[in-house]
């Protein structure tokens, strides 16, 4: 170690380690702008010492010239030893414009050496830098040197529904406080999708380096003519360093300085699709493939299979719609679900567009799904593509009823449920009803209610009343008094003999008027009778009188008529009282 | 004699209600032999003819259901599988085909509409057994009564019995009185063409409104002009060609 330090030692010092002397001079960066800092470096090549300092007196009719700097460099490549000394000055372009930096004289061990000229360009103060383009048909810049940002479209006279891609980029060489915060163009008539982009990278750009950040959007135009992508505006705090307080021991103070950037509106020409469209495009404009299959192959007749449909490829899937089926004579068709997704991939949007349509079979054979059709139009070539299906060849066999393998296989309980169907018919006769007659003999039915109703009702009455009668011996006696008296008097009809007839007559009366007043009837006397009649407002005098000719007709029957005549009048009497009593 | 009367007209109502007719019963054995050889739409015809002859049950209007859907008639299929769950509201299979039915019509309508009321069949017994029920318990009520009046000395469980035989009569009749209004019920129907437009008012000019497809249930609110203002049960509503629909 010790030996080859002391190698190098000689190497440096050596008087024979004389090398050629080069001179060159560069500016960073070739293009400034008015007020902003630039570098100006002179290296001296094969010179380690006694190097004297240009003179920039020339300089500065057009730079402010700020102190210099000086390093030493030596580099050891494959055995040849290279030495330079490099002198940096900082120097500030006073005005906008074209310069040049004229030859400069370094003058080493008494020898004078050149530089060549430098042009400069010096742009206004504010100017952001140029920034290479790529395949950006447009591409608009706002800010300045220190921060800037810039939106570009990929195309600007896109078809009809065709993506166009916005890139908008936030160049930064100063520091920030915190996130900036943009906010996005207005798309009107456009649909849009987010793309996502490189986070942050770094680029040079004419010479300076600079942190980008970029958003992508993808666009596709939803009406024809002119559409204008409006302005981003993004808000950033910048960081700005502020004149030293001389006072103060905590060195440099920065502050937050806010800036508002924004892009300029971008014009779109957005072109209509060409007019010879086939029957059957629907708006698919993109680079789609279209491909179709059936859950079995072999399937019962009167059986679901399931049809899918499946699009995919570049552009708004959304576009695509409905792929209709052509005319499929033998079968039943139902459509059941349709999903769609976009994928960003790389600048694009990628579609996915599945359909389902269940197929009901309705007659048995080999059958074919003919290929399906989906007519689209390429903005690549510009041209409409009718894309097909591959035909489906399916063997239907006659339906036996038996479940087959259904669309869904379930497994429930541990039973595995592999296929799906309706019931089966039943298969005895039932017990028809008469269409028009079945609502009527429910009302047959039905008008028994009423029935049982006032039945149940009938016997409710009578049994409160057997319940009254039970209760009160007066009312008992008073509501069967005309139906016993009746009975009694009818019975006294079989009697032939006068004398025994008008007792049971008497007898009869006295009953029931003892019945109705709830007394004996032994102790009821003429004048007790017609005194109670009285108090009824009733005149009793003819019913006394019969009842005492019936008991005369005992002692002396000739001098009280006939039976019947008794008989009558006792009747008579029975029903008279029954009403006004 | 009153026994005989009786007698006599509970035969009557029975003949009404269980008597089967030939013609009837031999459309129907048809009905099911062209369906088990896979000739549906045949099977449809001979269906169709026992109804012609005004004869009816949940099971033939379940069979037709089953052929029109096995026919590719979705529409249809729907609206004879609700027929004979309004025949018999608690019949197993109509309801399961029903559900198969409606999962593969296109418009998926919200569940809390039209089938709100579906939890009720397993406690629905038709309009003819509440009917007859109701009547059998009120008699039976009666029937107690007598006896608990003449032979059972008023005994007190005979009471409680009687009483029982009474509300659950009155429920009969509350049942009765239901399924009379679920019968004679035509404010839902079946969209049974493959698809139509639904517009704002009873005409072609105008707007469309919205697109339903077959099988899809609807309450029916009012006709006008041969359109039929329907509502489906996620609140959507407009008019539609009368011939769109059958009432159910």
């Amino acid at each position: 170690m010790r030996s080859v330090f002391f190698f190098l030692l000689l190497l440096c010092g050596s008087p024979g380690a004389s090398w050629a002397v080069d001179v060159a001079a560069s500016v960073d960066p070739p293009v400034g702008r008015a007020g902003e800092e630039m570098q100006l470096s002179v290296v001296v090549t094969g010179a380690s010492r006694n190097v004297q300092q240009p003179d920039l007196s020339e300089l500065e009719r057009h730079f402010r010239v700020y102190g210099s700097s000086t390093s030493r460099s030596v580099s050891i490549v494959n055995g040849r030893t290279t030495s330079s000394f490099t002198i940096r000055y900082t120097i500030v372009p006073i005005k906008e414009g074209s310069f040049t930096i004229p030859r400069l004289k370094v003058i080493h061990d008494g020898t004078e050496y050149y530089t060549d000229a430098i042009p400069v360009r010096v742009d206004a103060a504010g100017t952001p830098p140029p920034v290479a383009q790529g395949d950006e048909t447009q591409s608009v810049v706002g800010g300045d040197r220190d921060l800037f940002v810039r939106a570009t479209v990929d195309k600007s006279d896109p078809y009809l529904f065709e993506q166009v891609t916005y890139r908008f980029f936030f160049y930064h060489r100063v520091p920030l406080i915190d996130n900036p915060n943009l906010t996005a163009p207005s798309t009107q008539g456009f649909w849009k999708e987010d793309i996502p982009a490189r986070s942050s990278y770094e680029e040079t750009v004419d010479g300076i380096r600079y942190n980008v950040s970029e958003v992508v959007y993808a666009l596709f135009p939803t009406t024809p003519g002119e559409l204008t992508i409006g302005e981003a505006n993004l808000v950033a705090t910048q960081s700005v360093r502020r004149k030293r307080d001389r006072f103060s021991v905590f060195g440099d103070v920065y502050s937050g300085k806010k800036r508002v950037l924004s892009t300029e509106p971008i014009k779109i020409n957005v072109k209509r699709l060409p007019e010879n469209a086939p029957p059957g495009f629907k708006g698919a404009v993109g680079d789609y493939v279209i491909s179709a299959r059936v859950d079995k192959a072999t399937v019962n007749q009167g059986d679901p299979l399931t049809l899918r449909l499946t699009v995919s490829g570049n552009g708004n899937i959304e576009t695509v719609g409905d792929v209709e089926l052509p005319n499929l004579t033998d079968f039943r068709t139902y459509s059941q679900s349709k999903e769609s997704s976009s994928t960003p991939r790389g600048n694009s949007i990628s579609g996915r567009l599945s359909q389902e349509i269940v197929l009901v079979p309705l007659s048995a054979g080999p059958k074919t799904i003919p290929p399906i059709p989906l007519v689209t139009f390429s903005p690549r070539t510009g041209t409409y593509k009718t894309l097909q299906t591959r035909p489906i060849a399916l063997n239907v066999i006659p339906g036996t009823g038996e479940v087959v393998a259904g669309l869904e296989a379930e497994s429930r309980g541990g039973i595995e449920v592999v296929g799906n169907d309706i019931r089966f018919i039943e298969t005895e006769v039932p017990s028809f009803a008469s269409i028009s007659q079945g609502t009527r003999s429910a009302l047959w039915w039905f008008s028994l209610l009423p029935v049982s109703g006032l039945a149940y009702g009938g016997l409710w009455v009578a049994e409160r009343r057997r319940r009254r009668l039970g209760s009160d011996v007066a009312l008992r006696r008073r509501s069967k008094a005309a139906k016993a008296a009746r009975k009694a008097l009818n019975a006294a009809r079989e009697e032939s003999e006068l004398e025994a007839r008008a007792s049971q007559v008497a007898l009869a009366l006295r009953g029931y008027l003892a019945d109705r007043w709830n007394v004996q009837a032994a102790g009821l006397t003429g004048d007790d009778i017609a005194a109670r009649l009285s108090q009824s407002s009733i005149d009793g005098t003819d019913l006394v009188s019969l009842l005492e000719r019936c008991d005369a007709a005992q002692f002396a029957p000739g001098a009280v008529g006939s039976a019947d005549d008794l008989h009558q009048q006792a009747l008579t009497w029975v029903d008279t009282l029954e009403d006004q009593l | 004699m009153r026994l005989a009367v009786l007698s006599l007209l509970l035969l009557t109502m029975a003949s009404v209600v269980w008597a089967t007719p030939q013609a009837a019963s031999e459309a129907y054995k048809d009905g099911n032999r062209l369906y088990e050889n896979g000739d549906y739409r045949a099977s449809i015809e001979a269906y169709q003819k026992v109804l012609e002859l005004e004869w009816t049950a949940p099971e033939l209007e379940y069979n037709l259901g089953n052929a029109y859907l096995k026919n590719g008639q979705l529409g249809f299929a729907v609206l004879h599988y609700r027929r004979a769950l309004k025949l018999n509201p608690r019949y197993g299979n109509a309801q399961a085909n029903l559900e198969h039915a409606r999962s593969l019509t296109q418009d998926v309508v919200s569940e809390d509409g039209t089938n709100r009321m579906e939890w009720l069949s397993t406690f629905r017994l038709g309009l003819q057994a509440t009917a007859v029920l109701s009547v059998l318990f009120f008699l039976s009520m009666i029937v107690l009564a007598i006896l608990r009046l003449r032979l059972l000395r008023e005994k007190f469980w005979a009471l409680v019995l009687q009483n029982m035989c009474g509300v659950v009569a009155l429920l009969f009749l509350a049942g009765f009185i239901f399924e009379w209004s679920q019968a004679h019920d035509d404010s839902e129907g079946v969209l049974t063409v493959e698809e139509t437009t639904v517009r704002t008012g009873p005409g072609d000019t105008h707007t469309i409104s919205f697109k339903l497809h077959e099988g899809t249930e609807m309450e029916l609110l009012r006709e006008a002009s041969g359109w039929v203002e329907i509502k489906i049960s996620d609140g959507l509503q407009g008019w539609v060609p009368e011939d769109a629909v059958e009432r159910i």
